[in-house]
């Protein structure tokens, strides 16, 4: 502490910071010659310790350029990878979807044949009531004529056996055509 | 793991479309059922009417039958 307080008096004595251009008081020799000896002695070591460090430094760009290769080597392959899955994915979906088309035309195929045969039921249905109705009018008119036919004999022949005879055949015979 | 996951895919797909199916088919059997039901039924008034109408229609039947036996 006190020499930091020493070089403030120091520089308030010589009233500021001034430029010493004496060689000899200044000791620029003595750095030169220090410096041409360190050069001298060192320099084997320094160019050791420099070819050294420069086989580091090729050594590792080659093994950054091998990993670079390497690293471009698993991109290609990944890349091909990913254009085989696509592949893939693309065939893949394309059977999905022929799956999905054949089995959703089944489906309808199905049905359009349940309900076909609904309709034919349906049709049948009505063509058995229809012939039933038809059977039954038939039916009710050949009733309704005979009667009709034996009241109006009854009347006009009277209970004579012969004509009871002769109008029971002929009703066999006309029952025979109407039906 | 992908086929997997288009194969339930396509089952979910294959569920609704018979179920839309089925909803489809229960739609017609209704229509269906309404239409034989409206025909039966048109029929059957049309047997009414035939029947109601069989004195009149008998009529010609009969008169032919007289005159075959000629009474």
């Amino acid at each position: 502490m006190e020499n930091f307080d020493q070089i403030f008096t120091l520089l308030a004595e010589h009233e500021g910071i001034s430029l010493n251009l004496d060689i000899l008081e200044t000791g620029l020799l003595n750095i030169l010659a220090l410096l041409a000896i360190l050069i001298y002695v060192g320099r084997d070591f320094l160019g050791s310790l420099l070819e050294t460090r420069q086989a580091e430094i090729i050594t590792a760009v080659q093994d950054a350029e091998e990993r670079l290769n390497e690293a471009n080597k698993r991109l290609a392959e990944a890349q091909k990878q990913l254009t085989q899955a696509d592949v893939i994915f693309a065939q893949i979906k394309e059977e999905t979807l022929n799956t999905k088309k054949l089995l959703l035309k089944a489906d309808s195929d199905q049905s359009r044949k349940d309900l076909s045969t609904r309709f034919s039921r349906a049709i049948a249905a009505l063509r058995s009531k229809e012939l039933q109705v038809y059977s039954e009018i038939k039916k009710q008119i050949i009733t309704l004529v005979l009667k009709r036919t034996v009241i109006r004999a009854q009347e006009t022949f009277g209970p004579k056996p012969r004509a009871i005879a002769l109008i029971n055949e002929t009703i066999n015979k006309l029952e025979g055509e109407l039906l | 793991m992908f086929v997997g996951k288009h194969n339930h895919k396509l089952q979910i797909h294959k569920k609704i479309h018979k179920e839309i199916l089925e909803i489809e088919l229960d739609i017609s059997q209704k229509y269906i059922d309404n239409l034989l039901d409206k025909l039966t039924k048109d029929i059957l008034n049309k047997k009414e009417i035939a029947l109601n109408s069989l004195d009149t229609v008998t009529q010609s039947l009969c008169t032919e039958i007289e005159d075959k036996l000629s009474i």
